[in-house]
């Protein structure tokens, strides 16, 4: 699905990723994991068009994808979370769910401004369905507070619903169980399954253990920008060089 | 819920009452001054509301509209005088120069950040202010014609009765064009690059492309606005058109409320009342103004309008709180 090879990323001749090669394969759930500083968050970035790339090259779907912008990744499939929450905050949750339709919604200005059957037959779908996506993360409820206002667990759940709107083939989160509780990632581990069974591939950092080797069909482990090692989580889990990047040591 | 019923309630009589004092306003006054200042009132509201999809909605700062303004005015000044369109037409070809001119600026404009937006939208100000005084032609200083406005041949400053509800109209018609506007996935979009231009990025949405949207269709209202002035006035003249004048928009919306519809319209109102007042006391009114500003800026951010939202959601909540108390009552009593 998403195949990125040999991505070097550099800043001022340190480089932040060194020459890594990551496959996401379709309808999987594929884990990227890493102490702080690994590189990881980087990585994500090159995928998502925020930050470009020194060398390398990304396809999606067999196209290049390399140095692509944010919105054009975005419309093609490619969506994201952030591991610093990027909410709209002072916007109700249904708007900044409304607003990851915005890409799956094509009327243009002037039947916005005469409010046209089509501009409003579209808006109602988005509705519907910008609803449906709250109610899958379990937010419908709370649909017309402010996105600031909602506790920490949930502003992570809500940027979620925000990417599941924009129709995702990849969806790419960013240390989502941060800053969560026990109870909370055993929503969210549940939560992340069920998107995988709705048929979305799954790309997923964390630098959380459990969470990871808990959802994951494959994972990969960065360390200091380089790839570390990739298996299944098992494989992972006793190789050394992992343990020893993990828990430091000799 | 029901709290927000009553909101809304109440937000519909406040404005049948506020539509029909505006519809016979004409009736109760016959001092063509009076409705003159009140045509022109109607045209600040035009321009504030511009200002505000700008600065309310997309989050960007511009201290240069009075640009627009002037673009508007001249353009229509020429076009009338010197080719012979009917008015009407003149004003709307105008505003659609002044949007294209704020486009133009917004493109390389939409990467700057927030002060250094305002900065270059000043610099654009004075750019177009020079322009206008040094060219000959236009008779800066002393000032140039302009046909008075009038649709299908009637001059409608021959009564201002009739350019007042020409204005009104207008109004009528600016404020649902943005209400659509704003409520619609542009709207969303705008308020999307507001609050974090990054996610907005993420969520699919050209940020770039929007921010000039935005650029444009606020200058559009803008550029309209200053077209009417110059066909209401019948004349227009250089130093009007001065960048300072420009606050004056932002003054208004920030009186008013930013990210409303009414907001600027009450901005708009509030100011033109002050600076009529004033009018004979220059230095004053600018002391007033700045001292109003900082006030407002300190103790009221969302302008008049959060205070009023404030002062309706209490209402509203004594009104529902009322029916409860008296629903369970009833329902005591059925008991």
């Amino acid at each position: 699905m998403i195949k990125a090879e040999n991505i070097l990323v550099q800043f001022g001749g340190i480089s932040a990723v060194n020459h890594v090669s990551i496959e996401v394969r379709k309808g999987r759930i594929t884990g990227l994991i890493g102490p702080n500083g690994a590189g990881k968050t980087t990585f994500f970035n090159c995928i998502s068009g925020v930050q470009n790339v020194t060398e390398g090259k990304i396809y999606y779907e067999g196209k290049d994808i390399t140095n692509g912008r944010g919105f054009q990744l975005c419309e093609a499939g490619i969506a994201r979370t952030y591991q610093n929450i990027n909410l709209f905050h002072s916007l109700s949750v249904l708007d900044n769910a409304l607003i990851g339709k915005h890409c799956r919604t094509h009327y243009g200005f002037f039947a916005a401004l005469f409010g046209t059957p089509r501009m409003r037959r579209e808006e109602e779908k988005a509705r519907e369905d910008a609803l449906e996506k709250l109610k899958i993360v379990g937010l419908d409820h709370k649909k017309d507070l402010k996105a600031g206002q909602l506790p920490y667990g949930e502003q992570r759940l809500l940027e979620i619903a925000r990417a599941l709107c924009t129709e995702p083939k990849v969806l790419l989160l960013d240390e989502p169980a941060a800053g969560m509780n026990a109870t909370e990632k055993v929503v969210l581990n549940d939560l992340i399954k069920k998107i995988a069974s709705m048929g979305i591939t799954v790309l997923v950092i964390e630098h959380d253990m459990d969470v990871i080797m808990n959802i994951s069909d494959y994972v990969y482990v960065m360390n200091d920008g380089f790839l570390l090692a990739e298996g299944k989580p098992e494989e992972v889990q006793r190789n050394p060089e992992v343990i020893t990047a993990y828990l430091g040591g000799n | 819920m029901k709290g927000n019923m009553t909101v809304k309630k109440l937000n519909r009589i406040i404005l049948l009452v506020l539509g029909v004092i505006a519809v016979i306003l004409p009736l109760l006054i016959t001092n063509s001054y009076r409705l003159y200042f009140f045509s022109f009132v109607g045209i600040y509201v035009v321009a504030a509301s511009g200002l505000d999809i700008l600065f309310g909605y997309a989050g960007m700062i511009s201290f240069g509209h009075i640009a627009y303004y002037a673009i508007g005015a001249y353009v229509t000044t020429l076009l009338t005088s010197y080719a012979g369109l009917p008015v009407m037409a003149s004003i709307l070809i105008a505003a659609a120069v002044a949007a294209a001119a704020g486009a133009l600026v917004a493109l390389p404009c939409s990467k700057l950040k927030f002060q250094f937006l305002a900065l270059a939208s000043i610099a654009f100000a004075n750019f177009i202010y020079q322009l206008i005084c040094n060219i000959e032609f236009l008779q800066p200083y002393r000032g140039m014609k302009v046909e008075p406005l009038s649709i299908f041949g009637v001059n409608l400053n021959s009564d201002y009765r009739y350019t007042y509800y020409f204005i009104l109209v207008w109004v009528v018609i600016a404020l649902l064009a943005k209400h659509m506007i704003v409520k619609s996935k542009i709207g969303r979009a705008f308020m999307a690059c507001r609050d974090n231009t990054r996610s907005a990025d993420g969520m699919g949405i050209n940020v770039r492309k929007y921010k000039v949207m935005a650029f444009a269709i606020s200058t559009f209202y803008v550029g309209f606005a200053g077209a009417c002035a110059a066909h209401l006035n019948e004349l227009v003249v250089c130093n009007t058109y001065v960048q300072a004048n420009s606050f004056n928009y932002v003054i208004m919306c920030i009186f008013g409320g930013v990210n409303t519809i009414f907001g600027p319209v009450i901005g708009a109102v509030v100011f033109q009342f002050i600076n009529e007042a004033l009018a004979s006391a220059t230095a004053w009114r600018d002391i007033i103004f700045g001292g109003i500003v900082m006030l407002f800026i300190a103790f009221l951010p969302g302008g008049c309008m959060s205070a009023l939202r404030g002062l309706e959601e209490k209402l509203a909540a004594r009104f529902s709180l009322g029916k409860k108390e008296a629903a369970s009552k009833g329902g005591k009593k059925d008991d």
